[in-house]
């Protein structure tokens, strides 16, 4: 196999990584507000991704630089023609990464409350504008031969764009709702199954869509398979959250990204981003491609380091595998030094010390 | 408290160690960079080092400075008399090798914010130096001036590494690749200046506000000063270790 295809596969696994992991915090976060009735539900709901969503993001970071270090001109062609959309997606990343740690400074309804506000927007922008920029990368952009990107950020909000956007903002929510029914315990849990169902209604339809038009304009054999096996395993996933198999629903949510993400970069490819002026001016993973020394260096490094990488990961997601809740969670702030009178007993676990508000 | 300071003390020398075997690589890597840190303007055998100067910085007068004999050659080619090239003889030779053009850095920038690194790192080892001296055989010190130092101090390997990363990226200006790329040529043809304003824009207004919020938070919890002892949680019973709830 030529090194580009080869790092062209490599990029795609980073992407199907990104989407697989972060896809259920994100979607985590986009229910926080729907699914977490007070704050012990929503400490749980973000205890469930605390430990590991700042993992699943160095997909992205990876995914970036690989691009970057193997295919440079679709790296800059990429970046300075979606400049406003990842900017966009950045600043939703930024905002969302610190409401996680910010939101529990602080005890009161008010403080915690704009902050759960802040991660639901951290979360749904992302879900939806990664789907839009995918939508747009299969479809092409407007592109000179200087290959420089002509078009806009509404040129990205075309209709096929924003079905991309809407396809991955459902698929995420859909597999935040079942990885927080399979990561928690009692009503927050049942709830979540709930939810996953009610979810799954918008899901399939709007996905099914967007593979449809995908494979109409774009498609070939062999991503008209994952696609309609994308279709199975996300059909699969909704049957199996109805009859209240967490495990296998989530394995299921999974595969569908998988599918999914392979079904766009194998209609992508051999382009890493066409041109919708000319195919001409589309850039190719051997247009685009770092020199065959680079790529060899970089083969070497990433086959040394990758297993490192996941084992690490496999071992977070191994020591938080138990599910939050059912115990009541400690309160997250320590209790003020109590001003000459003795503290009234061993209570921080008691069910009193985390009311909502009033501290 | 100590770990901290010898921490430091260690890191400090090894940065010097290992900035000091750069010098010479810069020197003969990028000899407009060396030139321009020193504000040297024209080739000289035995250079100075100054540590202060106030003058034009033109090169053509110098009003004030205290100036190290032998050192700035040292520093460039381990040898107190040896040659170190200035910044008009540097543009001459660029000059012909690639093109007509303005070669020179912005030499104030460069001068202060080489010194200021250096500055800022000694500033960090003499600190950990002092603390460790008070604090030699366990003992506290008592002065309150300490403890405020101390926390002074926390910013200057922070100061040093951002004056060393403005040296280095405005020294080797108007290159963004040495010898490949000129900054002008390296802006990127389908991003419009107002697109980059409102990014540089949002994004400032955005670690601003991050920033500010951490910081009150901060003296918040600096007010509210340590935790009360708190009492350990008994046990489930089941003996499972319970991951500790951070959110």
């Amino acid at each position: 196999m030529a090194l580009t295809t080869f790092w062209f596969i490599l990029i795609a696994v980073l992407w199907t990584g990104y989407f697989v992991l972060e896809g259920f915090d994100f979607g985590v976060g986009i229910l926080l507000p729907f699914l977490g009735r007070d704050d012990t539900d929503r400490r749980a709901m973000i205890n469930t991704i605390g430990p590991v969503w700042d993992g699943n993001e160095v997909w992205l970071l990876t995914a970036g630089g690989a691009t970057f270090a193997a295919f440079p001109l679709w790296y800059a062609s990429l970046f300075s023609g979606f400049y406003l959309a990842l900017l966009l997606i950045l600043v939703a990343l930024i905002v969302r990464g610190v409401s996680f740690e910010f939101r529990g400074k602080v005890a009161t309804d008010r403080w915690r409350r704009g902050w759960d506000r802040a991660i639901f927007w951290g979360s749904a922008l992302p879900a939806l504008l990664w789907g839009v920029a995918f939508a747009n990368i299969v479809r092409g952009v407007p592109m000179n031969a200087g290959h420089v990107v002509t078009g806009n950020l509404l040129t990205l909000l075309n209709p096929y764009g924003l079905l991309g956007g809407l396809a991955t903002l459902t698929l995420f929510a859909l597999h935040g709702a079942i990885f927080l029914s399979l990561r928690t315990t009692g009503d927050l849990r049942a709830r979540a199954r709930k939810a996953a169902v009610r979810i799954a209604a918008a899901t399939v339809p709007v996905a099914a869509a967007f593979l449809i038009a995908s494979q109409v304009a774009h498609g070939r054999l062999a991503t008209d398979i994952t696609a309609a096996l994308a279709a199975v395993a996300l059909l699969a996933a909704v049957a199996a959250i109805a009859r209240g198999k967490e495990g296998w629903a989530f394995a299921g949510t999974a595969v569908t990204l998988v599918l999914v993400v392979a079904t766009l970069f194998g209609d992508l490819w051999p382009d890493v981003l066409p041109s919708t002026t000319s195919a001409a001016y589309s850039l190719t993973i051997n247009n685009a491609s770092s020199s065959h020394y680079t790529l060899t260096v970089m083969t070497w490094v990433a086959l040394l380091f990758t297993p490192v990488v996941l084992a690490y990961q496999g071992w977070t997601y191994w020591v938080f595998r138990h599910r939050v809740g059912g115990t009541p969670l400690p309160p997250l702030l320590p209790p003020k030094p109590s001003s000459g009178k003795p503290s009234s007993g061993p209570s921080p676990a008691g069910p009193a010390a985390h009311a909502p508000s009033g501290l | 408290m100590r770990l901290g300071l010898v921490v430091t003390l260690v890191g400090g020398i090894a940065t010097a160690v290992t900035g000091d075997l750069q010098a010479r690589l810069m020197d003969s890597q990028q000899p407009m960079k060396m030139a321009a840190a020193e504000a040297l303007y024209n080739t000289s055998s035995s250079a100075s080092f100054s540590l202060f100067t106030v003058g034009t910085l033109n090169g053509d007068s110098q009003l004030w400075g205290v100036r190290v004999p032998d050192l700035l050659s040292l520093i460039a080619t381990l040898d107190p008399h040896g040659t170190v090239q200035g910044i008009n003889n540097v543009q001459r030779a660029y000059e012909k090798k690639y093109g007509p053009g303005d070669y020179k850095p912005y030499v104030p920038v460069t001068y202060w914010s080489f010194r200021l690194m250096v500055g800022f790192g000694t500033l960090a080892a003499l600190f950990s130096l002092a603390g460790l001296w008070l604090t030699r055989r366990r003992r506290i010190p008592q002065s309150r001036w300490f403890y405020r130092a101390a926390i002074a101090a926390v910013a200057t390997p922070y100061l040093a590494s951002t004056m060393g990363w403005i040296f280095t990226e405005m020294g080797r200006q108007p290159w963004t690749v040495f010898g490949v790329l000129q900054t002008s040529q390296s802006v990127s043809p389908g991003v419009s200046a107002w697109t980059v304003a409102a990014s540089l824009v949002v994004f400032t207004l955005l670690y601003g506000g991050l920033g500010a919020v951490a910081g009150w938070l901060m003296i918040r919890s600096i007010k509210a000063g340590p935790p009360a002892e708190q009492p350990e949680t008994p046990g489930t019973g089941t003996g499972e270790p319970v991951p500790v709830f951070t959110y």
